[in-house]
């Protein structure tokens, strides 16, 4: 049981399984994640060294081993895990092994040091006085230390002795580290266990309450309804895309409980439940919003291509005849209306504005956009503000341990006959250099203050 | 006058710096060392001014954005914080010696962004992905991390070029006016330190942005895994370091293996593997 501690309870395990972690998930960066078999077999045959490729029997061979040792979805597989595991064990047995010493090391009676293990101390420094009242000195040199910002304490026996320390918990900074680790593995924990991620196509004008796993492609139910109104495909003048986003409205019950204009990077959020625009897809179909302007009434109709469309309240019949696009974006629609009192029209509007027409005179608009669907990311992660917490405790954990010490400064006044003199003596745990500068400097300060 | 002409001058004034250094290291004359130090700095404010005015040019193209957005800015960048973080150590420790082995890199990355035929150097606008707050905190956080890693790497090769000396026993004249080998020694640590915080604050960055754009903080893309094994690599020496004592020749040599770990998290990966990243490459 003792030897297993102190297996886990070893900083070599820690080099050992870190280099173990850093070197497998290279391969993950190597050979693209979670494709088929055939996908493997195809990837692996075209690999080529020195020209020649491995072809299909070494491709078949080496496609085998990666699903057997699930190469192919290395981050999730269990020996990943186990590594992450040991990683886990390792970090709390090793934390859990020397934080009794470090707590012991920071609550330590720094007062009661004999003048013997102080003058191993290598950080030291004589100052040599006229003065030869030991009680006197000490008072002042008290005042000094603590107006330098050394808060001082006196020892309780030895009358010529001040001692002054600078944050002593800078030596748990480590094991905050080591917690936010922990933190952040209970973080991912949670959310794998009590969240989802999925995906959704959702068309224009359709709704759904159920997204698709991304891990399985099994149906979960969002408990709500959510409908996608519109979605919007912005370009610039190079041609680039420029944004993507969606009009959502989420229902209850049949009710519109709220609605919300989402982008790539500003998603909605209801429930605990959060979509993203991830995705979208281009439909042959277009969505046609008619206004009759005499009696305000509006409809806004799914119309596939050349396809006549009957608004009976607007008593008309409608098309979309013709449609031109440059380099894939549609540039123009030919419409086609009639009210069959009159002949019927033929005209062209731009895509995404209002047009006004007119049959006799009764006035009308039309307004015509390419139908898409729009691919959602859908997640769930009650996990994530632990992971963020954890995140924050790192850099605060970090921050402690390296650039903060835990410093120690004695001071002991010596009489020797009629030479009087401060002896300083210092450590640190950290950065040995940056406190002999500050302890040379403090003793200068000092010198100059206390011989003045 | 544009950016892309600031820029371009800017490539050469930095190797005129290199040269600048490489004279005070071999012949140690201190009034030309005072001019490396100032032509340095004077070509690093021109270079933020060519930043500045490149971002300045993005609003008058229409989409003004950080210029922190593709591989030719990411460059620029990474040789602007290269500098910054140099001139910051020559004026704490007064050693003007350390310039030869770190003003190369930065004049390596500007030379390669400006040169290089596969780098695009047009001031594009941002795909939907890229717009978002977390853009500037992200890259800055990680190419400062980067770049203190570069300077790790310059300030290892220097304490092995020096320690191979000293074994040597030729206590002759080129080496020895670098500073002793624990001073070189504590800055290897310290930069090292100072880029893997930044380093984490760049992997943390890119979770946080990764979660608001797509709803998942961590999805094993390539450059996400590769920013973690740089960051196990770093975390592995910093152990090595204080838990074993090791310290000298090795951590030099750690500190030099690093840099490929970072520039292949910085650069391989964008051109050698695909993934989320990609569009850094462009």
């Amino acid at each position: 049981m003792n030897s297993l501690w102190n297996f886990f309870a070893s900083v070599r395990l820690a080099i050992v399984i870190l280099c173990i972690i850093a070197f497998t998930s290279i391969f993950g960066t190597l050979i693209p994640q979670g494709n088929s078999f055939e996908w493997y077999v195809n990837f692996f045959s075209h690999i080529s060294f020195s020209g020649t490729p491995l072809g299909p029997d070494t491709g078949q061979r080496f496609a085998v081993i990666t699903t057997l040792l699930d190469i192919d979805k290395m981050y999730s597989s269990w020996w990943y895990y186990l590594f992450l595991t040991i990683l886990i064990i390792n970090l709390i047995v090793c934390s859990i092994d020397r934080i009794p010493t470090v707590l012991k090391q920071i609550k330590m009676d720094n007062l009661s040091f004999t003048q013997a293990r102080l003058d191993k101390m290598k950080l030291n420094r004589q100052i040599s006085l006229q003065n030869t009242d030991t009680q006197s000195i000490m008072s002042s040199l008290e005042t000094i230390v603590s107006s330098l910002g050394w808060k001082t304490q006196k020892s309780p026996t030895n009358q010529a002795m001040l001692f002054s320390e600078k944050s002593p918990w800078s030596r748990m900074g480590v094991y905050i580290v080591h917690l936010s680790i922990l933190v952040i593995f209970a973080g991912a924990l949670i959310g794998n266990l009590l969240g989802f991620k999925a995906s959704v196509m959702l068309p224009e004008t359709r709704q759904t309450d159920i997204v698709y796993s991304t891990k399985d492609s099994s149906a979960v139910n969002l408990g709500f309804t959510v409908r996608c109104d519109s979605f919007t495909l912005e370009y610039y003048d190079n041609g680039m895309p420029k944004e993507y986003m969606s009009e959502l409205t989420v229902l209850e019950n049949g009710k519109e409980v709220k609605k919300a204009h989402i982008e790539v990077n500003k998603p909605l959020r209801y429930n605990g439940i959060t979509f993203y625009q991830a995705s979208y897809e281009p439909y042959q179909d277009f969505v046609v919003t008619l206004k009759d302007i005499q009696q305000s009434v509006t409809t806004k109709l799914l119309t596939p291509f050349q396809q006549q469309i009957k608004w009976p309240e607007g008593n008309l019949s409608y098309g979309v005849i013709n449609a031109d696009s440059i380099q894939n974006r549609l540039a123009r629609m030919k419409i086609w209306v009639s009210d069959s009192a009159n002949p019927p029209q033929t005209f062209w509007v731009k895509p995404n504005e209002e047009t006004p027409f007119q049959i006799n005179d009764k006035k009308y608009t039309i307004y015509v956009k390419q139908m898409f669907a729009t691919g959602l990311q859908v997640a769930q992660d009650p996990g994530v503000w632990v992971v963020y917490l954890g995140c924050l405790l790192m850099l605060v954990g970090l921050y402690v341990s390296f650039f903060m010490s835990h410093r120690k400064i004695w001071f002991v006044v010596k009489n020797s006959g009629s030479a009087t003199s401060i002896i300083m003596y210092g450590t640190t745990n950290k950065n040995k250099m940056g406190f002999t500068t500050v302890f040379q400097s403090l003793a200068d300060n000092i010198e100059q203050q206390i011989t003045a | 006058m544009d950016s892309s002409f600031i820029l371009g001058v800017t490539t050469l004034t930095y190797l005129f710096s290199t040269v600048l250094y490489l004279i005070v290291f071999l012949f140690k004359s201190n009034k030309v060392g005072v001019f490396a130090t100032w032509f340095t700095l004077a070509s690093f404010i021109f270079q933020t001014f060519g930043v500045c005015l490149r971002w300045y040019e993005s609003y008058k193209l229409g989409f003004g954005h950080a210029p922190l957005t593709n591989m030719y800015e990411s460059l620029v960048f990474f040789s602007w914080t290269i500098i910054a973080l140099y001139l910051y150590l020559e004026f704490k420790y007064k050693v003007r010696t350390l310039g030869i082995f770190i003003v190369p890199f930065a004049f390596l990355s500007m030379a390669y962004g400006s040169l290089a035929p596969e780098i695009n150097r047009d001031i594009s606008p941002l795909i939907p992905a890229l717009q978002s707050n977390w853009l500037i905190s992200h890259v800055v956080t990680c190419f400062i991390g980067y770049a203190a890693f570069a300077l790790a790497a310059g300030m290892g090769i220097m304490y092995l070029a020096k320690s191979a000396q000293s074994d040597n026993k030729k206590q002759s004249g080129l080496l020895a006016t670098l500073p002793e080998l624990p001073v070189i020694d504590d800055i290897i640590h310290k930069t090292m330190i100072f880029g893997f915080i930044w380093l984490s604050g760049g992997i943390i960055t890119g979770a946080v942005w990764a979660n608001s754009a797509w709803g998942t903080y961590w999805s094993w893309d390539p450059k996400e895994t590769w920013s973690l094994i740089t960051w196990f690599f770093y975390a592995i020496t910093l152990h090595a370091r204080y838990t074993r004592g090791l310290n000298g020749k090795v951590i030099a040599w750690l500190a030099v293996i690093g840099l490929i770990f970072v520039l292949f998290t910085y650069y391989g990966v964008n051109f050698l593997l695909s993934g989320l990243h990609s569009y850094g490459s462009q």
